[in-house]
């Protein structure tokens, strides 16, 4: 294996972010940068949307049988098992062979499904001792 | 004290924890390959499914028995694992990651109610990860271990929980474990203490120290010790680092095409200098070989390996896949048609500054900051994106059979889990509104 083949495949390769940042790590000739001491680290996305990334998992809602709860085909959400579900939470449930994306509401001492937030919301499912609720929804992600 | 906490059935567990519409059903997993059973759950099991028995000889019975079927999906395995371990983590101040799907670690000091400890790791793991656990626990890890088979024989204190907290409760659980079952007990030392009519964990204690130095040696000592309730075994908190580094898979078809069988040597040769990265180490001996299909008792048999010493100690994918491919040349005989390749990487050390200056300069920082590069596009754009060539494009006519895998939900975007709602409640809805 020589070293001409796949250099050939870097140049087709476009120049990525980081290569661009490791070229900027490199030790600057002149004088020091006053910003040495302020330097913080860049915001991470991640870090904000994923509290718990042990228990945190991804899903993307795909057709459009969501419209009523307000999510679109190829929104993507996380869902952090950790969280325990509570009244007014978005649940993933698997319902009907199928998941599905539903808030969950208490009324008086009985927990039911349905898919907007408000309690007089006419299509509720009970939540009895079989309803499998896979996690709870804490971040939903459109690309616009 | 110590927990020991492992995971049921652990990749057929893993396999459902994504899909409801396979909780309570049988499932199994098959090795590389799809060539037999390798993980089975409890369903399974009472379907009279057995493991390691070839896939060929029971696909009718699986068939027939409606069990759910899947090849193994090690990335899927590997990140849930992971999860187990940092769940743990977040309860105990120390952890050993014993394997795939087991670990040790300590009870936090000041706890009082072991069992409600026990329930709150299992239920912990069992809410952030899907996965079920069964946790033992004990004064030393034998005792941690014993305490665990008996929490899945369901004779523990909880379901699934299963202390060993007073010397009533180990001599009561030791008794109800036969001695083929306690950690440590190999086949021909469990016969010799059958005939012995040491026949469970509780009789094994009772020998004379003397008598278990002289037949198991120190080890049989010291594990008399840890079932006597004094810990022998320390907690290994870092793994030690590995001493060689390899890979090896059946081809999907037998292969004799020469150049088929260089393509899949130089893709596991790159899975191979890839770890050795992750790890930060370099190779100083790199060994390959060749097998036939052993079972195809009418065509003629070969098997043969390479192995040699580098002139430099190396990381990089390309020097590794030249020094390989040659050893393949050399290794390869017409006439045969060929089952395996496997190549493995020993004599690791760690890169040392000096090393690299005092051989080639430039050309090493050239080559660990390329494959620095190589490593980023791959870890962004997939497995193997960027690659050696001589790797080629063929891999689907090597590759071994996967026809049954599961997405890698946790850690490839576009196999996550899909939400497509039911139809039932959209119909629903549609009435609704």
């Amino acid at each position: 294996m020589n070293t001409p083949a796949l250099s050939l495949f870097l140049l087709h390769e476009p120049s990525s972010a980081e290569m661009a940042a490791a070229k900027t790590h490199q030790q600057p000739s002149g004088f020091p940068s006053p910003a040495t001491d302020y330097l913080e680290e860049r915001i991470n996305l991640s870090r904000i949307l994923i509290s718990n990334p042990t228990s945190t998992y991804l899903a993307r809602i795909q057709g459009g049988a969501h419209e009523e709860t307000g999510l679109q085909e190829g929104d993507l959400l996380l869902i952090d098992r950790s969280i325990t579900p509570r009244s007014g939470k978005l649940v993933l449930v698997w319902e009907d062979q199928e998941f599905t994306v539903k808030f969950l509401l208490k009324q008086g001492k009985s927990y039911f499904l349905t898919s907007r937030a408000t309690p007089s919301s006419k299509d509720r499912i009970p939540v009895e001792s079989g309803t499998k609720i896979w996690g709870v929804v804490t971040q939903w992600i459109r690309a616009v | 004290m110590i927990a020991h906490i492992d995971v049921n059935s652990f990749y057929a567990s893993c396999e459902q924890v994504f899909r409801p519409d396979l909780w309570e059903k049988p499932v199994v997993v098959l090795s590389n390959n799809d060539g037999c059973i390798i993980a089975l759950n409890a369903q399974a099991k009472a379907q009279g499914i057995k493991m390691g028995r070839p896939m060929h000889e029971q696909w009718e019975e699986v068939r027939k028995k409606k069990i759910h079927v899947f090849s193994s999906n090690y990335a899927l395995y590997g990140d849930m694992s992971q999860r187990v371990m940092e769940t743990i983590a977040t309860l105990t101040p120390a952890l050993e990651v014993y394997s795939i799907d087991e670990a040790f670690c300590e009870v936090p000091e000041g706890i009082q109610d072991l069992d409600a400890y026990g329930r709150d790791v299992h239920n912990r793991i069992h809410q952030w990860t899907g996965l079920p656990v069964c946790v033992g626990m004990g004064p030393s890890k034998a005792l941690a271990k014993v305490a665990n088979r008996m929490a899945k024989s369901g004779a523990g204190s909880s379901p699934r929980v299963c202390p060993i907290d007073s010397d009533v409760t180990r001599k009561a659980l030791l008794q109800r474990c036969d001695i083929e079952d306690v950690w440590g007990i190999g086949r021909k030392h469990a016969q010799r203490l059958r005939q012995r009519k040491v026949t469970n964990a509780w009789e094994f204690t009772q020998l004379s120290d003397a008598w278990v130095q002289k037949h198991l040696t120190v080890v049989g000592l010291r594990l008399k010790r840890e079932l006597e309730g004094t810990p022998q075994l320390k907690l290994e908190e870092s793994p030690a680092a590995k001493k060689m580094i390899g890979t090896a898979k059946s081809f999907g078809h037998n292969l004799d095409d020469p150049g088929l069988m260089q393509e899949a040597l130089a893709w596991y040769v790159s899975e191979v200098a890839q770890k050795l990265r992750e790890q930060n180490r370099l190779a100083c001996r790199l060994t390959v070989f060749v097998e036939t299909n052993r079972f195809r008792k009418d065509r003629p048999q070969y098997c043969n390996q390479i192995s040699q010493r580098l002139p430099i100690p190396t990381q990089d994918s390309r020097q590794l896949v030249q020094v390989a491919s040659t050893m393949l040349d050399h290794l390869y005989r017409p006439g045969f048609l060929y089952k395996k390749v496997g190549v493995w990487a020993s004599e690791l050390v760690v890169p040392s500054f000096t090393q690299l200056h005092l051989f080639e300069p430039p050309k090493k920082q050239q080559s660990s900051a390329l494959m620095g590069i190589m490593d980023q596009v791959n870890s962004r754009y997939g497995k193997a994106k960027l690659r050696v060539a001589r790797s080629g494009y063929r891999r689907a006519e090597w590759k071994l059979k996967q026809e049954h895998c599961s997405p890698r939900f946790t850690t490839q975007l576009s196999e996550i889990m899909t939400i497509r709602g039911n139809t039932v409640s959209s119909k629903y809805l549609s009435h609704d509104s």
